[in-house]
């Protein structure tokens, strides 16, 4: 069986596996979820070193509370919850701030990104320049906000989702992408003039 | 038709979730050119914010994980045998060291009230039975269809 396949294994007959004694279903597990695990942590732990040893935690820790895992969501938005507390936990201990109030600016004039994008090599380069500077952007936001914008545009989340693994309100997930991308738009627009793409 | 310019939130709803916006909204949106570019400007963003690479961990996760798991706890099969056998000599030995006693309490019960404890603690234990067996079946359904698993 090749490797793909055994990643789309459903959650319960892995789950089984595992309780079964079956460590190899474990490393499965890991490869089917790591990809949220890592835009998690990437997004809320700065520090290399860190994320490598927080990475290993979260799955020690569900490796070892999998008996308690009750199929009442998808497997990869338990683990989900449980990167998301550990990486709160060493935020808190780290005295890092998740989130900080947005001053509400006033409105910043519009400027149209696309207007002067012409043709296909242009417009290639143009994705490029904005690609970088969206990049530079978002790392400059907070954790909370920089890992709600990536779980839902990137890993195609719902809010419902994200909520359960932040264990926030929804209208408040909604909020805070909201605005996220309010702030990173406005940024750019601050930043980076047309004419400097 | 709505005449002011629509809000960043009402925008943003817009792009993302275009099947939860209003008809008066995207109406607006068609006719008022501000709020089209802002729209525009709001689906690039969202374009490049899904097209951004993902991360990925530049080590193996599983191998560093898998190689720090404690060895599972499996219970021994002869342990329930142990404690059941273990139960039962007990339970017939206090029954006989307070034999008299216990002698004394059958005699003195009546026996209707023996009958509904009987018939009582029967009903429980065949219900106990059917949730086991039930358990059981569910067990062997599942490792019969797990696949076997490869890393």
């Amino acid at each position: 069986m090749s490797n793909q396949e055994d990643k789309n294994l459903p959650d319960r007959h892995l789950v089984t596996a595992v309780l079964n004694g079956d460590r190899h279903a474990f490393g499965l597990i890991i490869k089917k979820t790591e990809g949220l695990i890592a835009q998690m942590t990437f997004k809320m732990i700065s520090s290399p070193a860190d994320r490598k040893d927080i990475a290993q935690d979260i799955y020690v820790k569900a490796f070892k509370n999998l008996r308690g895992f009750k199929f009442q969501s998808k497997l990869s938005t338990w683990i989900g919850q449980i990167a998301y507390n550990t990486c709160l936990n060493y935020l808190e201990k780290k005295k890092l701030v998740l989130i900080d109030n947005f001053a509400e600016d006033g409105e910043i004039s519009e400027y149209n990104f696309n207007q002067e994008v012409g043709n296909d090599t242009e417009e290639t380069l143009f994705n490029k320049e904005l690609a970088k500077i969206l990049h530079t952007e978002i790392e400059q936001l907070k954790p909370l906000y920089k890992t709600l914008i990536s779980l839902y545009h990137q890993e195609e989340l719902s809010y419902a989702e994200i909520a359960e693994i932040t264990a926030l309100p929804e209208g408040t997930v909604k909020n805070y992408i909201f605005r996220a991308r309010k702030t990173l738009k406005e940024n750019i627009l601050l930043k980076h003039k047309r004419n400097d793409l | 038709m709505i005449a002011a310019h629509l809000t960043d939130a009402e925008i943003q709803l817009y792009v993302a979730e275009p099947e939860m916006t209003g008809d008066q909204l995207k109406m607006h949106i068609h006719d008022c050119v501000n709020c089209r570019t802002r729209a525009a400007n709001y689906r690039l963003l969202f374009d490049g914010i899904h097209r951004q690479e993902k991360p990925q961990f530049d080590f193996d996760l599983s191998t560093l994980v898998l190689e720090q798991l404690p060895e599972p706890k499996r219970a021994s099969p002869l342990t329930g045998i142990f404690i059941s056998v273990f139960s039962l000599l007990l339970i017939s030995a206090l029954i006989i060291f307070f034999w008299p006693i216990v002698n004394a309490a059958i005699r003195s019960t009546p026996l209707l009230l023996i009958t509904i404890g009987l018939t009582a603690a029967i009903v429980i234990l065949v219900f106990q039975a059917i949730e086991m067996i039930k358990n059981h079946q569910k067990q062997v359904y599942t490792i019969l269809n797990t696949k076997p698993l490869q890393l």
